[in-house]
């Protein structure tokens, strides 16, 4: 297992360095440049900036340039802001969109597992249609129309939370109400799946035959391997909500990852934008080899290499 | 819980495909419960109602009016649903845009399950240092800024020197509007495709791949591959049925993340162009204009929320006949 | 679903019934004499040599005060570290006294060597600050910070200048191939430079920071020498990138410098705290000169850009006031009937680039008729609503009546289909045009509004709408791949010549391919003349030889508008939208604002 963890994290390095090589040339190839306003300025001081943050040089060069910055851990300035270095911004957007994604996913977790559950094992009672409707119609709902309309609800018209903004707990709540809302569905469901499929296997029957309570059965028999279609998309969700979703820190005005993204994309911040792919794929690929370790622990049929 | 055990168990276990194993009961058959069949008339009706409903409509969905900007819905003048800030008939804009919408939920959908499904199992399926490598590309895949890639695909596609030899290789010769619109809307549209196809399959993947891993080392498939089977037969006759239910589950749940990044994508003006109009960029823009002008919201997101959620209650429908038919 | 639909519908009434004539939202006076300012954006830098645009210089014009500062109504400029100033009659030689009482936040006082420091600093290539272009009316600024050369008449001495009595520049590399005689006569520019060379024995000099016209005669005396008679030199003294920087704190910390923990600051507010994102902080300065005056405690910037999401927190009472263009578009139907609304002229043009360089485009009519076409009236009142004005001359006013600004086109539609047939489209058959965007709500339904204005009056004509990502559509603009661009310009000062400039053939804000020489003349005449009036006459004349050949289609002139809470007085509409927040204060006890509104929300 310690060999399987070391193989995983060692074939991770290569991957890394695809991953920002290819990132590199793709935001460089990309139509625009950083400082491009729609006020042009004189050819002379474009130059100016081009030198001064080395986007002159050839793109070899710039590029053994950031590998060399890389190693040492330096991700260089922000060109959208010149005084803040990238490393900087990375560690404020992972403290605000970490937070909101664990919250959201755990809030999705413990409301959609056991709704799984209610819906593999008593498929006909009302209140499990009832909330099962409620979270279709939930993951059914686009954020960006669920976020305005718990806004106007909760905000404008009850003055319960506020409508937007960052930096106090009541902040929190309706951006991680709307985030949960689109997986609590997907858990749901793949739980429901994974567990009738669990609960018509051979060894189910025999636990039961041997008369093992049911409780115990469902609990340390069938759950087990019927979370692993949960685990295996707990991985990628995770890492996408850790590493901040665009609409909903747009619409509730959060200072993440996600809200630094498009920043940089648009203003073509090719430093911070390395960086932010740099971090998403750091975090990808530590959960997902939590996510696979979870997952043989739990399923023994799953070998590790 | 005990491996060994369980590893004893397994080995106990019959191959489900069989048939030996008794269905589960149920009362009626999932696909005829009447709230499914209702899905199924609402997803049929607005789908005729987006493919020929235009052509009984009196307006353009492009046919702007500024005199009439904003009026809400009226029988009297002819615009059942209102008009938009440019005086344009929203039913208009809200049947073309359905065209959209389906076109590209269905495409994506289709592109991404196919390729999430056979790519997942056969890298579950392959193992060892195969999987390994197809695990990592689906990681690498998905680090990516795939709006760059939109961006660099969708600047390279603007050329004709990099259209026009495509289109010949294709053996195609196509003169006037056709050209043109290959040339201009009809890459925009493929590279939609594209874009949206290739970043919905990277999870439905990882699924697939989990479930192949967990069912690979059962006996029928062992017994399967000692009778002499293919890979492709052992994928398609055991391990992908097998794990349809988790298949199709995420499937259903592909089209409406489809539909909002199409929105999205629009929203930063790589996707469809104006005057069209797809039913993310109609609620879109109907969320800014809620307070003043609640028909543009209410009925492009009440159609939008309805669909999905038919989708849904289909998509659950068919997974439960599918793991009951076992 | 219907339920949902009926819900919604009762919330939506709810919050949009509100009784005219009312305030809009909650209305509490913050405690402290604190103001909350939406602002549309982060600031890319706070060095206000570095800083890009207005959403920083609203910001860093309350932490660095310049010569002079803007008025905050008129925007004209007032004393602020210069408490008096000289002219001389030439406009070219300005003396500033600097005020004694001016300090840094380090105690220091400010001297014009800090001017000095500042503007060579702002200068030097190695900066590489954006809106260098902003100084080049300085004496030999043009040639610091571009690296260009000066030419000396070895005979006499002096340096050669151009038509238009600023100093001829070369680049190095021009200045070798004439050396060398080479230059074909695809190159106009080599050819006109090689024929004013011809007979003088030349050198090329280059130009130091010592070079630029900018001197302190003592501590408090500052001179400035501008290259030409610039009459609006004053004006430009108010800009950020004419504040001055402290060298203590720049040479020590580099880039960081205007990080909270380094930054040393002279104006009436500090920073105390910057967080990208989430907001700008800033306190008052009390070693500030004027700092009795000064009544806000505390100013809090917030950067969220989505228009609706700053509408509810305005709405919530968690902002006071926001700058202006962040209402959302539709909302304004609603907002602007409310006594929260605020609006007022602002020097911005919103036009078309037309390429001129290809056909149909390069044929003056078809531009002309494609302007005439434009029902601008209606647009203005139906689709855009916030008050903006319809506009058919490049400028978008007329400053105070001192300019006479060309009246334009306007809506004629026969006149739009007589010049079309002529052209050889008639009826618009067989003009096919591609019009370039940048994607965005309000360009789009300008985009499609425009589309259906010609529709309407050319029925066979095409034009194909292209939308692209923001700096997609840069590039593109850049590279003139175009036949119509949407494009929209705001002034850098108060003064035709901020427009006008921008289409001199020489500009790179003119991607149109539009040359015109008698324009070129005009203007740069306009820009070295001492007298204002007739200054003035020369740019409407340029302007008119602008509107006569169409390679812009004036659509609109836009509005400052925004919203204010009743306890923030001192925040007014202006031209360029810049307050200063020394002027500004809260309000905190509801009899000084307005009891009777308060109680009327409520």
């Amino acid at each position: 297992m310690g060999r399987y963890v070391l193989k995983r994290l060692l074939f991770a390095l290569p991957l890394l360095w695809l991953i920002l090589t290819l990132t590199f040339f793709l935001v460089r190839w990309a139509p625009g440049k950083p400082f491009r306003r729609e006020r042009a300025l004189p050819a002379e001081i474009e130059a100016h900036l081009d030198r001064h943050y080395g986007l002159d040089q050839p793109w070899h060069v710039q590029y053994v340039n950031y590998l060399r910055g890389l190693a040492r851990l330096d991700f260089g300035p922000s060109y959208r802001y010149p005084a803040v270095t990238v490393r900087e911004l990375l560690w404020r957007g992972l403290r605000v969109s970490a937070p909101i994604g664990f919250a959201a996913y755990a809030l999705a977790l413990g409301i959609g597992i056991p709704l799984g559950m209610g819906a593999a094992l008593r498929p006909r009672a009302v209140w499990v249609r009832a909330l099962m409707g409620l979270a279709v119609f939930g993951v059914s709902t686009p954020n960006f129309v669920l976020g305005p309309l718990l806004v106007l609800l909760f905000s404008l018209t009850l003055y319960w939370v506020p409508p937007a903004g960052w930096g106090e707990g009541r902040h929190l709540v309706l951006p991680v109400l709307t985030l949960s809302a689109a997986y609590i569905a997907y858990i749901a469901r793949l739980t429901q799946s994974g567990l009738q499929q669990a609960l018509a296997q051979d060894y189910i029957r025999t636990a039961r035959a041997k008369g093992l309570r049911p409780r115990t059965i469902l609990l340390r028999h069938a759950l087990r391997p019927a979370l692993l279609p949960v685990l295996s998309f707990t991985g990628p969700s995770l890492a996408f909500l850790l590493a901040g979703t665009v609409v909903i820190e747009k619409i509730f005005a959060i200072p993440g990852l996600g809200h630094f993204f498009v920043q940089a994309a648009l203003n073509r911040d090719y430093t911070l934008i390395l960086g932010i792919v740099s971090l998403t794929s750091v975090l990808l690929i530590v959960l997902n080899l939590v996510a696979d370790i979870a997952m043989a622990r739990l399923d023994p049929r799953v070998t590790f290499r | 819980m005990n491996a060994l055990m369980n590893r004893e168990q397994s080995v106990c276990r019959e191959h489900r495909q069989d048939g030996e194993e008794p269905s589960s009961v149920r009362t009626r058959a999932p696909l005829q419960r009447p709230s499914v069949l209702l899905a199924i008339g609402i997803l049929a009706l607005i789908s005729a109602a987006v493919v020929i409903g235009p052509m009984w409509l009196s307006y353009g969905y492009d046919q702007t009016d500024l005199d009439l900007g904003l009026s809400p819905p009226s029988l009297s003048n002819g615009h059942y649903l209102g008009t938009d800030i440019l005086g344009r008939d929203l039913l208009a804009r809200l049947l073309y845009g359905g065209r959209i919408s389906l076109l590209v939920a269905l495409v994506a959908t289709v592109l991404s399950t196919v390729i999430g499904t056979l790519y997942g199992a056969l890298s579950g399926y392959l193992g060892g240092r195969v999987d390994d490598v197809m695990m990592r590309v689906v990681d690498l895949l998905f680090s990516l800024p795939y709006l760059f890639l939109v961006l660099v695909l969708m600047a390279l596609f603007a050329e004709p020197e990099v259209v026009d030899p495509l289109i010949r290789l294709l053996r195609w010769h196509p003169e006037g509007a056709w050209a043109e619109w290959l040339r201009g809307p009809g890459v925009r549209m493929v590279l939609l495709f594209v874009a949206l196809g290739a970043v919905s399959w990277l999870t439905l993947a990882r699924i697939v791949r989990g479930q192949v891993l967990a069912l690979k080392n059962e006996l029928f498939v062992e017994a399967a591959r000692a009778a002499g089977a293919g890979t492709w037969h052992i994928l398609f006759r055991h391990l992908i049925p097998n794990a349809s239910g988790p298949i199709l589950a995420y499937t259903v749940l592909t089209i409406p993340s489809v539909m909002l990044q199409e929105a999205f994508i629009s929203f930063l003006g790589l996707g469809i162009q104006a005057p069209q109009a797809s039913w993310g960029t109609l609620v879109h823009d109907g969320v800014e204009a809620m307070s003043v002008a609640p028909w543009l919201f209410i009925f492009p997101a009440g159609t939008m929320v309805l669909v999905l959620f038919c989708f849904h209650v289909i998509g659950e429908a068919l997974r439960e006949a599918w793991e009951g038919r076992g | 679903m219907e339920r949902l639909a009926s819900i919604t519908v009762g919330l939506l009434l709810l919050s949009a019934c509100a009784p005219p004539a009312a305030y809009f939202g909650k209305i509490e006076p913050p405690e402290e004499a604190v103001l909350r300012v939406g602002n549309g954006a982060d600031p890319a830098s706070l060095d206000p040599h570095r800083a890009p645009g207005s959403v920083e210089e609203q910001i860093l014009i309350n932490l660095f005060e310049g010569l002079t500062e803007y008025d905050p109504v008129t925007l004209e400029p007032i004393p602020a570290v210069a408490e008096a100033w000289e002219v001389d009659a030439r406009a070219m030689r300005f003396r500033f006294h600097l005020r004694r009482a001016a300090r840094w936040s380090t105690g220091r006082p400010v001297t014009a060597w800090d001017f000095v420091y500042s503007w060579r600093r702002a200068l030097a290539p190695e900066t590489a600050s954006p809106n260098a272009y902003l100084l080049y009316y300085i004496k030999n600024a043009e040639a610091y910070n571009t690296g260009k050369l000066k030419v000396r008449d070895r005979r006499t001495g002096r340096f050669l200048r151009d038509e238009f009595g600023r100093d001829l520049l070369l680049t190095a590399e021009e200045a070798d191939r004439i050396r060398r005689g080479e230059g074909s006569d695809a190159e106009p520019r080599l050819q006109r430079l090689r024929r004013r060379l011809e007979g003088f024995v030349w050198e090329a000099v280059s130009l130091r920071a010592e070079d630029v016209g900018v001197r302190a005669l003592d501590e408090h005396t500052l001179e400035v020498e501008t290259e030409v008679p610039t009459a609006f030199f004053l004006k430009l003294t108010s800009l950020g990138i004419y504040r001055p920087v402290p060298r203590e704190a720049v040479e020590r910390h580099g880039r960081a410098w205007t990080r909270p923990e380094h930054i040393v600051s002279n104006g009436p507010f500090r920073l105390v705290e910057f967080t990208p994102g989430r907001r700008v902080v800033l306190e008052k300065n009390p070693l500030y000169w004027d700092a009795a005056r000064v009544r806000l405690e505390r100013v809090i910037f917030y950067p969220y850009d989505e228009a609706t999401t700053l509408l509810n927190l305005y709405k919530g009472g968690e902002v006071d006031v926001l700058v202006s263009g962040l209402l959302p578009p539709y909302a304004l139907r609603l907002l602007r009937r409310t006594r929260d609304y605020v609006s007022g002229p602002y020097l911005l043009s919103y036009f078309l680039l037309v390429n001129v360089r290809r056909p149909p485009l390069d044929d003056g009519r078809v531009r002309r008729a494609l302007a005439l076409a434009i029902d601008r009236e209606r647009l203005c009142r139906r689709l855009l609503a916030a008050g903006q004005q319809p506009l058919g001359a490049f400028t978008p006013s007329d400053f105070h009546g001192l300019y006479p600004r060309p009246k334009g086109v306007a809506y004629d539609p026969e006149q739009a289909r007589r010049l079309l047939a002529a052209a050889g489209y008639p009826e618009g058959r067989g003009l096919r045009l591609r019009y370039l965007y940048n994607a965005g709500a309000l360009h789009a339904q300008i985009a499609e509004a425009l589309q259906a204005e010609w529709r309407r009056v050319f029925p066979q004509i095409r034009i194909e709408l292209i939308a692209q990502e923001w700096q997609v559509y840069l590039e593109t603009v850049r590279l003139g791949d175009f036949d119509l661009a949407r494009r929209s310009f705001s002034a850098d000062f108060s003064d035709p010549a901020s427009f006008l400039d921008s289409m001199l053939s020489t500009s790179p804000n003119n991607p149109t391919g539009w040359r015109n020489p008698d324009y070129d003349r005009l203007v740069q005449q306009a820009n070295a003349e001492p007298d204002a009036r007739r200054r003035m006459a020369l740019l409407a004349r340029a302007e008119h030889v602008l509107l006569e050949d169409m390679p812009i289609i004036p659509i609109y002139s836009s509005v400052a508008s925004f919203l204010r809470k009743p306890y923030v007085r001192g925040w007014h509409a202006n031209i360029l939208d810049r307050h200063p927040l020394k002027f500004v204060v809260v309000e905190r006890t509801a009899t000084a604002f307005d009891l009777q509104a308060v109680t009327r929300a409520r």
